[in-house]
């Protein structure tokens, strides 16, 4: 048998092994469908109507160029069997307010109708979850006015909501009804940016009345416990953790970014851990410092179908409560982005983390370590998987770079054999000479049992100026990226992060479909290779210096937006 | 092997497993047996349309069969348009062909072949405007005036602010 489809023109004639009958057959069709049917047209309904579900765009769209509506634009036939696919119509997407069709609350209502009963995938993205461009007043309150009546018009399709994803105003929250759509399997929901800066200036200015300021506030209540809910991400607003407790059956959640009155603390994320043992990939953002009396029990929780855990952390909040009371054994990609909060003493709360979990970790990320010394090379020791380390922020003595260079003096030959992809950010503590004997000697010709280092990325570290690019370009990394900043001033200022969503989406391109949450689309973020993500501006920045060094470092902030 | 006999009464031998990948002809080899003289019938599928049918079969033999209650699998089927490279070839054919394939897909149960046949013409649909959709497919614009005004509101919905 060839292994190649025969071509098509093979003709009919030539096929032909007897009298006539593929002749008759024709006619036979001809007569059962009428001379005049086109070869689409003899399609069943039932058939067409698999190709129209086909037909839809990734990205759902409400335009009369693209499918599902133009279907209905074709001929008649066309047009009754588009009605009658009501899958054609479950998922729509609200575009950006700046980007609203003429008449988005009938096309809304046109949709819902025609979707019948079956289950809805929606994504309200009305305003952006990190960035916002302010409408003028009246606008904003037409917006407003506008996405009451579309969450009403929803109300009574919440039980059939399969996805849910949307950015909402606080005094909106209600209206929503998250906790009405018991059948969702996919629920992401974020808070607006604007509500939680004037929250801040809220309480800053009356200091005094922070209890009663908050119990005004509203906190997003997730609902009853249900086992159809499998991903839950939380962004931007207040949550009502004990709502998120229950959702025992979660493979994914995210909890970011969380409001005052619903923060979490270690002792928090030990209890979701706890109660949520199916968790595949958990993102979560600690801010809270938990009770003085809190204890991590002596056994490690153990996180049996962990494969990607993000934990990011601000002063008061700490981790090595968290990390020193679970083990993962099957993690995959670990990200860690805070302070750990010591004692000048070895920080060993990774080391003990790694050591206990034994896993096949395949990538790391450690972001604002600072100089904090997390025993970097023991941790190496557990990560004989390791293909992919991201290190932002930290210092990083000699003394690393040189036990991982193949044919040193400190060369440890089972520290990261299978390493691939190594970046820095804003790193500090080593000489130029010693990461580039590093990358030489792990990128050319390295020894047997050892991967060839592929790509690399330096960003911001002070020892690596424009002048060393050559010589770091002569190392031999196939994608080398090296930005030096071109003042010094700016180092304290220069902000690389590598995001949750960036492993995320190394995540997702492996996943199964049916596990893709309606998250936001990691497209836009750099997803893949594109590891370094330049982000934050200085918290003390002023807002109208645009023509400072600082924007040196990092995306320029457009004016008339904030960013989260 | 088993013998199969097209409509237009051409007969085939064809390995069982490749057979088999068709639903249809599965459930009638297990009626026959291992009675390998008997002809299974296919009435509606003429030579020229089977042959390339099993050729299609032949390249798909060892492919794991989906299972018919396996809705996650179905749904996971459903929001793919990928085809493969192969497939991509195999069904670059004329649209006569190509919707005969089709219906002898459906016909014969074999779900796989339908979507590539479906995900195929559906590509040749997506980014066209309707009278593009019209013209490739030679559809006749037979809408009434009503439904040409219910249309056109639609669209003034949709249009930009």
């Amino acid at each position: 048998m060839r292994d190649d489809p025969s071509p098509d023109s093979e003709p009919w004639e030539r096929t032909k092994t007897n009298t006539g009958a593929e002749l008759k057959f024709k006619e036979g069709m001809e007569i059962l469908h009428g001379s005049s049917a086109t070869p689409l047209t003899r399609l069943p309904s039932e058939l067409i109507s698999q190709i129209f579900e086909y037909t839809l765009p990734d990205k759902p769209s409400f335009s009369p160029s693209s499918s599902p509506l133009a279907l209905t634009q074709i001929c008649r036939q066309w047009r009754a069997i588009a009605l009658k696919t009501p899958r054609i119509w479950g998922k729509f997407l609200i575009p950006d307010w700046q980007e609203l069709p003429a008449n988005i609350l009938e096309l809304v209502r046109l949709w819902v109708s025609r979707s019948a009963e079956t289950p809805l995938d929606i994504d309200i993205s009305l305003f952006n979850e990190d960035v916002m461009m302010f409408p003028d007043k009246d606008t904003l309150a037409d917006l407003h006015k506008l996405l009451r009546e579309m969450l009403e018009l929803l109300e009574p399709h919440r039980g059939r909501i399969l996805r849910f994803r949307g950015v909402f105003p606080e005094f909106l929250m209600k209206t929503v009804g998250v906790p009405k759509m018991l059948n969702a399997e996919h629920i992401y929901y974020c808070g607006m940016l604007g509500d939680h800066m004037a929250l801040d200036i809220e309480l800053e200015e009356r200091p005094e009345d922070q209890a009663a300021i908050l119990s005004m506030h509203t906190l997003l209540d997730v609902g009853p416990q249900r086992d159809a809910l499998r991903s839950l991400a939380i962004c931007g607003c207040a949550a009502d953790i004990n709502s998120v407790m229950l959702q025992t059956q979660l493979t994914h959640l995210e909890l970011l970014d969380l409001h005052r009155g619903g923060e979490l603390c270690q002792e928090t994320a030990f209890m979701l851990l706890t109660n949520m043992p199916r968790l595949k990939n958990c993102i979560l953002d600690l801010t809270k410092f938990e009770r003085q009396d809190w204890v991590a029990p002596e056994r490690r929780l153990v996180l049996q179908n962990m494969e990607l855990l993000f934990i990011s952390w601000v002063f008061p909040a700490d981790i090595d409560s968290l990390l020193q009371s679970i083990t993962a054994p099957k993690l995959d990609k670990l990200g860690l982005r805070g302070t750990p909060m010591v004692p000048r003493r070895p920080w060993t709360g990774l080391y003990d983390f790694l050591e206990a979990s034994k896993a096949p970790i395949s990538r790391i990320s450690l972001g604002d370590f600072a100089s904090v010394d997390a025993q970097y090379l023991r941790c190496f020791a557990h990560l004989p998987n390791l293909v992919h380390l991201t290190i932002n922020h930290a210092e990083l003595p000699d003394v690393i770079f040189r036990t991982l260079t193949c044919g040193d003096a400190l060369y440890d030959h089972t520290l990261l054999p299978n390493l691939q992809v190594f970046n820095m950010g804003v790193c500090e503590g080593f000489r130029l000479e010693n990461v580039v004997n590093f990358l030489k000697s792990r990128a050319q010709n390295p020894p047997e049992g050892v991967m060839k280092l592929r790509e690399t990325a330096i960003m911001y570290c002070t020892a690596i100026e424009e002048r060393h690019k050559p010589v770091l370009q002569e190392c031999g990394v196939e994608n080398l990226i090296v930005e030096a900043a071109e003042d010094e001033s700016v180092y304290p200022y220069a902000r690389v992060v590598e995001t949750h969503r960036e492993l995320l989406a190394v995540l997702y391109q492996n996943a199964q479909e049916d596990e893709l949450p309606p998250f936001p689309n990691f497209d836009e973020e750099g997803e893949g290779d594109a590891d370094m993500e330049n982000a934050d501006q200085p918290e003390d920045e002023d807002d109208n210096d645009d023509d400072g060094d600082d924007n040196a470092i990092g995306p320029l902030r457009e004016e008339g937006q904030e960013t989260r | 092997m088993v013998i199969i006999r097209t409509a237009d009464k051409e007969k085939f031998t064809v390995d069982r497993d490749v057979a088999e990948c068709s639903v249809l002809l599965k459930n009638l080899l297990e009626d026959v047996g291992e009675n390998e003289e008997e002809e299974i019938p296919v009435q509606n599928i003429n030579s020229s349309v089977f042959r390339k049918v099993l050729e299609w079969c032949e390249h798909h033999k060892n492919d794991p069969r989906p299972a018919s209650d396996d809705s996650a699998a179905e749904e996971s089927r459903r929001r793919t348009t990928d085809i493969s490279e192969w497939d991509q070839k195999f069904i670059a054919v004329d649209q006569e062909m190509l919707f005969e394939i089709i219906l002898a897909a459906n016909y014969l149960d074999i779900k796989p072949l339908l979507d590539v046949g479906c995900k195929t013409v559906a590509n040749m649909i997506k980014g066209k405007t309707p009278e593009e959709i019209r013209k490739l497919f030679n559809i006749t614009n037979d809408f009434t005036p009503e439904e040409e005004a219910q249309i056109r509101r639609e669209n003034e919905w949709a249009e930009d602010r």
